[in-house]
């Protein structure tokens, strides 16, 4: 079954129901009212990441924005690679199902082609249960939505997306 | 309630939904009747654009006292629409069976008890009671406050039975209510909750067996095989006994219509040639099977509340829209005809297609019924043997019922859980208590694009169609006679023994899709 | 009222509008208490519900039962209105008509006439609070829930909702239990949607059995997994009702117990925000889930919807 193919994916993941835990699917809806859609694909990983992405069968590069432990302070950005974050014990990402990289690893094995592998995690405040970011958390995803759009090299565009 | 020679009943109570009904009598016969749906309840965008496997939960909500036949009827389109129709797995498919029988019990026992009985008994006959009846002493201190609500006020002149047989139908109206509490308990052990059970999902079944399960459903059909056969089907024959020219009232068009239901396999993709517990076909009054064909069956609108250029289609390419101040129009309700006939739904249907098709089972009880009162088979074309029919179906049921939960296999699949497909299209048929109903539905963009319901009593209590043909529960009342025009009883007991659903018949939802902001207007 | 000395009679009319009779047989799923209990016995010692308009199982047809409206309207008993089912306000209400004596006229009409006249008014089953499936849009019915509609038409009454699709029939006992022993539930016992908080005051996601995988990140990923459902699309986080404790028909089973996800009947934003059925809620629609500062319980609630294009 042929799946798609994109130059460059975003995704976004965590639980959107554990306040902090959620801020990478926050920035993917932050992304997409700036209106990148247009220019990348963006993905609501939410806690399956293999599922999100086996629709594919290659992604040229693919961005990772998850909440992640060891960044700094709330609300601080760190960029990294997938084996940054084995090497690293001092930091640790949302996701406790299963590590980013086996799922890559899971990914590849089932013929998805991916190419390069960013991070991007966000230091949490709170990530007990609601919806609602943390005031520091909030505050940065402008940031970070610039630091993505200048990662994959994204002009924005005048027009908000719903 | 009178004018002259016409009698207007709205609201009919003890019916489910919204019922007018206007007969005009002379000479003390019925010659003309309506039978008047009162409420629409939206446009058929019903689940347009929806996730499909959201169908078989929503659609419930057409009816909460038939929920799970929807359900059904709605799975069967979907699965078919996904190319899973021969796919489901055999404890999907055997907890369907066990859910929709359930709701058969319930509503049979409801309708009997609850809705018709108060026609045929006077509950007042407990004022006077004295033993050891908890339900009859509960009666006769409720009688003795005086308060009667919602026992009175009611018609008044006919109550033909003796203090005592009235006595004991009246403490099995109590009893009565456990009953079916029971039935839907039972439901829910594979179903959830009840109304709008969550257990029939496309694919099969969200509930999974366990020995345990499956014992404490068979403790709950025990205490309901008893109070069929020990109360319900005996109360209907001292009924018809006592009322026993009920047999020759309300006879309808004599022509039946049954798509079967039960399935007993998956292999055949075809419902109506699938192997069922109950067989789908056609009789008049010769008794003779003939075959079910979907596709000559089309709604008309000539005297209902919608576009005349929409009438007549088959029910695949139907639409739908409202014309509610149409001068020729008396009912919210269409009129579904088979090549153009108007054909009678519902237990009395099922009985007499089974009948011939040889079911062995089912000659036994209606030969036996027959028997008993020494009447020929058009007995059964009537008010009484439409109340036989449904409690003798129960008895048939509720000995099945046994048979299918232990064949039910713990560690087994129960359901084929899919994705929606990117296309596809399916048609769901199958009986619910009160008759024959049909789902269609269409996938585009894994989407539904396409949806429609024909259902069980649009069938019986639809209007007059585009040639004027009346439909079946008009046809049953007119020649009527009636005795008392300030207390037509035969009016309400030939309407009631058609058990009418009018929530389903104008089946009509709304539901929202997600990001649409636009309204689609067909 | 009419009084005995022994027992004190509380009239009731119960009103169907646009519905599916759902809400009724909940009732009559009741086991304790029974609807034996409810309308023939006494609920509670020395009151007796009298249930003097109740379509699906009153003895009366026709104008027998129209003069019961007609006398209802102008009654001093201060009887309770229950509804159940929406009320379609379109087309002049004429998709829902209603019999009056010598003629029709609209469940519109007709709800409005029986509601000025009473002493409060019990909403049963989400479309009568909030308009439900029924109200689901584009709404071509115009149907509404009952607060709303009397808040258009200027009728100042109590109103308590007793959602759910259709409710626990304990809430609906519960409720009028409440009643004949202490009166209607007050502002202080009632939450932001109406509802009293001693059956929606608690989040099912706060009572559920399957926490304990949500909070361990393990979830189903299959019709009959075993896991936390939210990834199948469960609406327990967002849905105050106490179904996990109460379960349904006499303590049989319920929704997620039964393998499927909660897919929140009691929320005022059912169905429109709940569906699809059985994928999680996207950020586009997520109402919100906080601790409310006043009583420090999580509530949900619905965001405001953005200004839809026309």
């Amino acid at each position: 079954m042929p799946g798609a193919v994109s130059a460059a994916v975003v995704m976004g993941v965590g639980n959107l129901l554990r306040q902090d835990e959620g801020v990478g699917v926050h920035a993917i809806r932050a992304l997409a009212d700036a209106g990148c859609g247009s220019a990348v694909e963006l993905v609501d990983g939410g806690t399956a990441v293999f599922d999100a992405l086996s629709s594919w069968s290659e992604i040229g590069r693919l961005v990772v924005i998850d909440a992640l432990r060891g960044a700094g302070e709330p609300g601080a950005i760190l960029r990294l690679s997938p084996q940054e974050t084995e090497d690293r014990t001092e930091i640790a990402l949302s996701l406790h199902q299963q590590g980013l990289l086996d799922s890559l690893a899971m990914l590849r094995h089932s013929g998805v082609r991916i190419g390069e592998v960013v991070i991007y995690g966000v230091e949490p405040a709170q990530m007990g249960w609601g919806t609602e970011l943390s005031e520091p958390v909030a505050r940065c995803l402008p940031q970070l939505v610039a630091q993505v759009e200048d990662e994959l090299d994204i002009s924005p565009t005048e027009e908000k997306q719903r | 309630m009178h004018k002259d020679h016409t009698i207007t009943i709205d609201p009919v109570s003890r019916i489910e939904g919204h019922l007018k009904v206007e007969v005009t009598v002379d000479g003390g016969t019925v010659k003309e009747a309506r039978c008047s749906g009162q409420l629409f309840r939206g446009f058929e965008i019903i689940l347009l654009e929806r996730d499909p496997r959201d169908a078989p939960l929503l659609v419930q909500r057409v009816c909460g006292v038939c929920p799970v036949v929807h359900a059904a009827a709605s799975a069967l389109s979907v699965d078919a629409a996904f190319g899973i129709a021969d796919q489901i797995p055999d404890n999907g498919r055997v907890m369907r069976n066990l859910l929709l029988a359930s709701e058969y019990l319930q509503s049979h026992i409801l309708h009997f008890y609850h809705l018709a009985a108060l026609d045929f008994v006077d509950v007042a006959a407990a004022a006077d009671y004295e033993g050891p009846d908890s339900a009859l002493n509960s009666l006769r201190d409720f009688i003795a406050r005086q308060e009667l609500a919602p026992f009175t006020p009611r018609y008044e002149g006919d109550y033909r039975l003796s203090k005592k047989d009235n006595q004991e139908r009246a403490s099995h109206y109590v009893r009565a209510l456990e009953a079916r509490r029971v039935a839907h308990e039972m439901l829910a052990v594979f179903g959830g909750k009840i109304p709008h059970q969550v257990g029939v999902v496309a694919g099969g079944c969200a509930e999974v067996p366990t020995a345990d399960k499956i014992a404490a459903f068979l403790s709950k059909l025990g205490v309901l095989r008893h109070f069929i056969e020990e109360i319900y089907v005996p109360d209907v024959v001292a009924i018809a006994k006592a009322y026993d020219d009920y047999f020759e009232v309300g006879p309808g068009p004599r022509r039946w219509l049954s798509y079967g239901a039960f399935d007993l396999e998956t292999a055949e993709t075809d419902l109506l040639k699938r192997k069922r517990f109950i067989p789908s076909g056609r009789v008049s009054q010769d008794l003779k099977l003939r075959p079910v064909d979907a596709g000559r069956i089309a709604e008309q609108v000539g005297h209902s509340w919608y576009d005349d250029a929409t009438s007549g289609v088959p029910v695949a390419a139907a639409k739908t829209v409202p014309a509610p101040d149409k001068e020729n129009g008396y009912s919210w309700l269409k009129a579904p005809r088979y090549d153009g006939q108007a054909y009678e739904v519902g237990p009395l249907a099922r009985t007499l297609v089974a009948y011939a098709a040889g079911d062995a089972a089912v000659r036994s009880q209606v030969d036996g019924l027959l028997g008993l009162f020494k009447a020929s088979p058009a007995a059964l074309f009537s008010v009484l043997g439409r109340h036989a029919a449904r409690a003798l179906e129960a008895k048939r049921l509720v000995k099945e019922m046994a048979e299918w939960v232990t064949s039910l296999r713990p560690g087994e699949p129960a359901c084929e859980w899919r994705n929606p497909p990117q296309s596809g299209s399916g048609v769901g048929l199958t009986e619910g208590a009160r008759g024959a109903l049909g789902h269609w539905c269409e996938i585009n963009d894994h989407k539904l694009s396409g949806y429609q319901l024909v259902v069980p009593t649009t069938w019986n209590a639809s209007p007059q169609d585009d040639q004027g043909q009346p439909g079946p529960m008009e046809q049953a009342l007119v020649g009527t006679k009636i005795k008392d025009m300030d207390n037509p009883f035969e009016v309400v007991r030939v309407v009631r023994s058609f058990d009418p659903c009018l929530a389903c018949s104008v089946h009509l939802l709304t539901a929202k899709g997600q990001e649409r902001t636009r309204c689609r207007v067909l | 009222m009419a009084e005995n000395p022994k027992v004190t009679e509380h009239p009731v009319i119960w009103y169907q509008a646009s519905a599916c009779s759902g809400c009724v047989v909940a009732v009559l799923n009741g086991a304790a208490p029974t609807v034996q209990d409810l309308i023939v016995d006494q609920l509670v010692p020395g009151h007796h519900v009298s249930l003097r308009f109740q379509p699906t199982v009153m003895a009366g047809q026709g104008d027998l039962a129209l003069e019961i409206l007609a006398a209802s309207e102008k009654a001093t008993d201060g009887y309770i209105l229950v509804v159940d089912g929406a009320i379609p306000t379109a087309a002049k209400g004429r998709f829902g008509l209603a019999g009056k004596i010598g003629g029709e006229t609209t469940m519109r009409e007709q709800v409005l006439a029986l509601a000025k006249n009473a002493s409060a008014v019990i909403a049963t089953g989400t479309c009568a609070a909030y308009g439900g499936i029924h109200a689901a849009a584009p709404n071509p019915t115009g149907c509404v829930g009952i607060a709303a509609l009397l808040k258009e038409a200027g009728i100042n009454k109590p109103v308590v909702n007793i959602p759910g699709c259709p409710p626990h029939p304990d809430w609906f006992t519960g409720t009028v239990a409440h009643a004949l022993l202490f009166g209607l539930p007050g502002p202080e016992q009632i939450d932001y949607a109406g509802r009293p908080k001693r059956f929606f005051g608690r989040l099912l996601h706060d009572l559920c059995p399957r926490r304990g995988f949500f909070e361990a990140h393990r979830f189903a990923k299959d019709m009959g997994d075993p896991e936390c459902m939210y990834e199948l699309g469960c609406k327990g986080p967002w849905t105050h009702a106490d179904c996990p404790e109460r379960q349904f028909n006499n303590g049989t089973n319920w929704c997620v117990q039964a393998g499927a996800p909660c897919h929140g009947c009691v929320e005022p934003f059912f169905p429109d925000v709940c569906c699809p059925i059985y994928v999680k809620i996207g950020l586009a629609a997520l109402p919100q889930i906080r601790r409310d500062q006043a009583s420090g319980e999580m509530v949900a609630v619905a965001r405001p919807r953005p200004a839809e294009e026309n």
